[in-house]
């Protein structure tokens, strides 16, 4: 019984990690590789090797200015969704009050409304009240509606083991209501934060659908303006960008390895 | 060190009281025990003497001083919680350094008070490991220091032994004692164990769903509880609802017929007739012997029976007797052996019968407390 069980398991982690590399590293290789073409259109394999690209990429005036704009509304929307996800884990936590279910729903609902239908619907909101050309506003408040579910569930998470008693304790000690938090609930809740953060910024930085939407033109994302470029243009710009923000990513979560642990990223 | 006076205090929650009308005095220096079941609103007293909840109606009053406007942090109590909430990222020293650290007391002096209140509780030197790497009993010295070191004018303790093994806790049991006679810091002590607050208290105070149901020194409330909810939950096994007849004469026992039973019992007690009282005895206070003749018991406070089971206790077995006389089988703890099916007769001597007063539950529900 035990051993069938598992020799099933087995075959069944060998099956995932085939499944693993075929659909998420090949594609990442693949990116890398052409990236590298001596080709003026992309394809793979290349039929040569140079940087080119990547010159082109960093000369690109394109590239730095959504770059910094996709920069600016990740850590913004992300500061945002961690003071919000905080706020309202906060709520949730401590407090039963009429409408506790509908104001949880309402803050966890981006995550299973699909992202066109946020997108859209932020629009047509934005159109509304008039502010459609305030690109970069409507970015930071879209992302930051998308990503504090995030924040809110990892928090949220978190200060399940920070138990009531604790700040009790510490108000009978002589620490105020406010004092309280911040010495005893937020060193507790930190991992959350930081998990919390890391999946909103990650997400917000790689948004396509609601950045497509709420992009004005003088307000693009990077990965917006990378999908427009690889749509219209055969250049391998984009796949140079591309591979420069999988290296990103990977330099990051090896900083967050190194720093804090990708265990917080496990629920506990 | 500050008496506490709770008067009048209710508190709802939702559509219940769970606290309604209590009133209690914990004189300065006294170790004061909340004694009820789990829901009888013991907790909920304490958490509104500590400030944790908002009273609705009444007053507590610390040293005289109303402290109703007061938030936790201005009352200067010391709290001992049940799951003890020591701060887990914090050194033993930091956890009993913190209250100090909070009222800006200087470096030097907190690290000499810490040192003190640390030997006081009996801790060994462990200050600079953390709360999971000690043993329960342990982390309760802990929290006890981290409650002592500021020095508060009342100590609360909710139900800090239950998380214990029945050998540590019975060594808590006498630490705690010791501690608080060291420091006379009056103490309330919220525990559903009728043995911690029999062993622990100067006074009892005896919590039935959201109300006070007595309130006196452990030896008196153990002679003579003033209600049968009392007696029931300080382990007085035998309760039968009884009507008091007419005395034999003046202090003469009185009489006292048991309802739904065809037992009359004479009882050491002065009562009006017709009064309806509850009849309690303990099991160990009742003579057993195996009943020779076969003609039923005519003499007073006698009963016969027969018994029906028994448990072996180890200093003793107590039986379960079942008696044609009464409504429910008598439980009655003996030295002696019997099999189970033995025709027994029982004696239940007047002066161990009390008669005690019955008890409609309170009503937790309404807008008034």
């Amino acid at each position: 019984m035990g051993s069938l069980f598992l020799r099933s398991g087995r075959g069944l982690v060998t099956a995932m990690a085939v499944f693993w590399l075929v659909f998420l590293v090949a594609p990442i290789v693949v990116t890398l590789a052409s990236s590298f073409t001596s080709s003026t259109y992309l394809t793979f394999p290349p039929p040569g090797w140079s940087v080119r690209w990547y010159l082109s990429a960093f000369e690109s005036e394109w590239v730095w200015s959504t770059f910094w704009n996709s920069v600016v509304i990740a850590v913004v929307s992300t500061a945002i969704a961690v003071a919000l996800g905080i706020a309202a884990a906060r709520v949730l936590a401590r407090h039963r009050f009429y409408g506790r279910g509908a104001f949880e729903y309402a803050v966890l609902s981006p995550l299973i409304i699909p992202g066109v239908v946020v997108g859209f619907a932020l629009l047509n909101v934005s159109v509304l009240i008039e502010t459609q050309d305030a690109g970069l506003l409507n970015l930071i408040i879209g992302h930051t509606m998308v990503t504090t579910p995030f924040t809110l569930r990892s928090v949220w998470s978190s200060m399940a083991g920070s138990d009531i008693s604790l700040e009790e304790a510490a108000q009978s000690l002589g620490a105020t209501r406010w004092s309280a938090f911040w010495l005893i609930v937020f060193p507790l809740i930190v991992p959350g934060i930081v998990a919390g953060a890391i999946i909103a910024f990650t997400f917000s930085f790689n948004d396509v659908t609601i950045s497509a939407f709420l992009s004005a033109r003088e307000a693009r994302t990077l990965p917006v303006e990378l999908m427009s470029h690889i749509e219209y243009l055969p250049d391998p710009t984009p796949a140079a960008v591309s591979s420069l923000m999988i290296v990103i990513t990977l330099a990051f979560f090896l900083l967050v390895e190194r720093t804090v642990g990708l265990g917080v990223f496990a629920d506990r | 060190m500050s008496d506490v006076e709770v008067s009048g205090v209710s508190k709802r929650y939702d559509e219940l009281w769970a606290v309604k009308r209590v009133s209690f005095t914990a004189p300065a220096g006294s170790f004061t025990s909340l004694l009820g079941p789990s829901g009888c609103g013991k907790t909920t007293t304490l958490r509104l003497i500590a400030g944790f909840a908002a009273l609705d109606e009444g007053e507590v009053r610390i040293g005289g001083r109303p402290v109703d406007d007061l938030p936790p942090w201005r009352r200067n109590l010391g709290v001992v919680f049940q799951n003890y909430a020591l701060f887990p990222f914090m050194t033993v020293f930091d956890n009993v350094a913190f209250g100090l650290r909070r009222r800006k007391v200087p470096r030097g002096e907190t690290a000499e008070r810490v040192a003190e209140v640390i030997d006081l509780v009996g801790l060994p030197d462990l200050a600079q490991r953390y709360p999971r790497q000690l043993s329960g009993g342990q982390q309760q010295r802990v929290a006890l220091a981290r409650a002592l070191v500021i020095r508060p004018e009342v100590l609360l303790l909710d139900e800090p032994l239950s998380n214990l093994d029945a050998k540590l806790r019975a060594e808590m049991r006498f630490e705690l004692k010791r501690i608080q006679r060291e420091t006379g810091v009056t103490s309330i002590f919220v525990t559903h164990d009728q043995e911690e607050a029999l062993t622990l208290s100067d006074q009892i105070v005896v919590m039935n769903l959201g109300t006070v149901a007595g309130a006196a020194a452990p030896k008196a409330i153990w002679e003579q509880p003033e209600s049968a909810y009392v007696a029931d939950f300080l382990g007085i096994e035998n309760l039968f609802p009884g009507t008091v007849g007419a005395a034999a004469g003046p202090d003469e026992p009185v009489a006292v017929s048991v309802d739904d039973g065809a037992a009359v019992l004479r009882a050491a007690a002065d009562r009006a007739p017709g009064s309806a009282v509850v009849l309690g005895i303990r099991s160990g206070d009742i003579a057993m012997r195996r009943s020779e003749g076969a003609g039923a018991a005519e003499e007073p406070n006698f009963l016969d029976g027969a018994v029906r089971e028994f448990t072996y206790v180890g200093s003793a077995v107590v039986y379960q007797v079942d008696c044609p006389d009464l409504p429910a089988p008598l439980i009655v703890t003996a030295q002696q052996d019997f099999a189970i099916g033995d025709r027994v007769r029982l004696r239940l001597p007047p002066e161990s019968i009390k008669l005690l007063r019955p008890e409609a539950p309170p009503d937790r529900s309404g807008d008034r407390p």
